[in-house]
């Protein structure tokens, strides 16, 4: 099975493509950039793979949480490929694929918390169990957090807010395109998929209602 | 050629077909969430494009009988506009292109508005004169030769289709304030209150609608006690004398503009179109002049695909191709080469 995975949630930018026991990654981390690279980093797998689109058996796209607008060019591309070569889009939680290649990679054990900074002094927050499997993202207020992360291992995108924790580790090192790719390949081995007609990112806030300052003045 | 045009500026996500240069399809979903906060709520409209941009692309090519697979060429706004709006549809319609193995060429929102006067079938001659009025711009556009435009004049402030919102919002009427006023206006005076016409550049094409929204304010507040007696045709009179000083101010540019640059076409694009004062003055003027006066069909005012599409199909045409590197751009300017 040949799936291609998208990770675009936050300032990482990183396309991977899984085949059978291969794997490749290509990375970039940098604010807004996405828009601009994400198809040339797509473009750049798919040639160093010797992949053809038409072979994929499925697009897999992180889908959060996240920066709105990262999530959002990720999901609209990921749509995209998947209208013209008429494959299935499956989605892998953001955190969850962090994790998972935390883990590959020896940083996190179980117990360790992942945090990822969900503004206004708050986070979006997972545990992971005893066996190494992330728990439900919720929405944790700053406070609450640093309490449960004190003496712990924390996985986070912003190491520097974490002094209280025993060790920490930044999570932006750790989302990887292929990460996405496998996890989404073991979805679609389930026999899961999304409906790309109404597939959305797990934005976890609801929306702020400003007004646009193109109409309101 | 058929290109497919995808349309995700403001609050529309629509999606179109053109078939050497005949539009076969033009899907619009109008978001109408946004009426309850009486303006566009970006982050909700965003979210809105990427629910609905899968199932209206697809809509577009099943209602023109083609496929995505069947298109020589994929067109998309890549500004001006909402950047999260912008960026779905882009971010969608690169993607597409991409893997379809077919050419991608970002449109400019503005030219489109423009070239929604070659969808229909009578259609100007260069040169024209084009003025978009919408909810988001007012420009008024010398249109030399294909791809050649000159912005004559912009507004420094409020958008035409920006001041009706915020008048109706004033009076208590719907969103959006277009049709509202317009309904209203039709049953009103025009003479009853002589709003100010704005004096701001006034041998130039620039123009300001803030002084006038202000001035309807102010009126507001001082008319009090006849608003009290007469609510209905209170409303009425302020709307038809707010609706004529914009159409003055719209129209005395948009024809002294005509006169100067000595063209026979005149064109009117954007939402505000559909205001019937500003059709049925427009008319008229240009017969008294002796001028062509072209504003499409409605559904080809109001944001919508098959301009993009139109664009698309002649810009592609032309061998224009955009990098798959292309972003979205807020403030994307039509007279950049």
């Amino acid at each position: 099975m040949i799936v291609l995975g998208i990770e675009t949630a936050t300032s990482v930018c990183s396309v991977g493509l899984v085949d059978g026991d291969r794997s490749i990654v290509r990375t970039i981390r940098e604010d807004r950039v996405h828009s601009e690279k994400l198809l040339t980093l797509v473009d750049e797998v798919l040639r160093e793979g010797r992949v053809v689109l038409s072979e994929l058996d499925a697009v897999a796209v992180s889908s959060g949480p996240g920066s709105f607008t990262g999530l959002r060019i990720g999901v609209s591309a990921a749509k995209g490929l998947v209208a013209a070569i008429g494959k299935p889009l499956v989605a892998v939680s953001t955190l969850a694929a962090g994790a998972i290649a935390a883990r590959a990679a020896g940083r996190i054990q179980a117990g360790a918390w992942l945090a990822m900074d969900a503004r206004q002094g708050e986070w979006y927050a997972a545990l992971c169990d005893a066996q190494g499997v992330l728990g439900p993202v919720a929405i944790m207020a700053d406070a609450d957090l640093q309490l449960q992360c004190a003496g712990r291992e924390v996985l986070t995108d912003r190491p520097a807010s974490f002094r209280g924790a025993a060790v920490v580790s930044d999570l932006l090192d750790h989302l990887k395109g292929h990460v996405v790719a496998m996890l989404g390949r073991d979805r679609l081995q389930r026999g899961e998929h999304e409906d790309v007609t109404t597939f959305e990112p797990m934005y976890l806030k609801a929306f702020e209602v400003r007004t646009s300052p193109a109409r309101v003045r | 050629m058929t290109v497919l045009g995808i349309e995700t500026s403001c609050d529309e996500t629509s999606a179109a077909i053109v078939e050497d240069g005949v539009v076969r399809s033009n899907v619009v979903a109008a978001q109408v969430d946004h009426a309850r906060f009486g303006g566009v709520v970006p982050e909700l409209a965003s979210r809105a494009h990427l629910r609905l941009i899968v199932p209206v692309v697809e809509e577009a090519a099943s209602r023109a009988g083609t496929t995505l697979r069947a298109l020589d060429g994929v067109a998309a706004v890549s500004g001006p506009g909402l950047i999260g709006s912008l960026l779905v549809g882009l971010s969608f319609g690169k993607a597409l292109a991409f893997a379809l193995g077919k050419p991608f060429v970002g449109v400019n929102h503005m030219e489109a508005h423009v070239l929604s006067n070659l969808l229909e079938e009578q259609k100007p001659s260069y040169p024209f004169v084009n003025l978009t009025v919408s909810g988001g711009h007012t420009q008024l556009i010398l249109v030399r030769a294909p791809f050649d435009y000159e912005v004559l004049g912009e507004t420094i402030d409020d958008a035409a289709g920006e001041a009706f919102d915020k008048v109706a919002k004033m009076l208590g009427l719907e969103y959006p304030g277009g049709p509202a006023v317009d309904r209203r206006a039709r049953e009103g005076d025009p003479a009853a209150v002589r709003f100010p016409r704005s004096s701001f550049d006034p041998d130039g094409y620039q123009f300001s609608f803030s002084g006038l929204k202000t001035s309807v304010l102010y009126y507001l507040r001082d008319a009090r006690n006849e608003r009290d007696q007469m609510p209905a045709r209170f409303v009425n009179d302020v709307c038809a004398s707010f609706q004529a000083a914009v159409v003055d101010v719209l129209l005395k540019k948009f024809f002294r503009a005509a006169e100067i640059f000595g063209v026979h076409d005149v064109a009117i694009a954007g939402g505000v179109s559909a205001n019937s004062s500003l059709r049925s003055r427009a008319a008229a003027e240009a017969e008294r002049r002796g001028l062509r006066l072209f504003i499409p069909r409605m559904e080809y005012c109001t944001d919508n695909g098959a301009m993009v599409a139109m664009t698309g199909y002649l810009r592609l045409r032309d061998g224009a191709r955009s990098s798959f590197e292309l972003s979205a751009e807020p403030n994307l300017s039509i007279s950049r080469p």
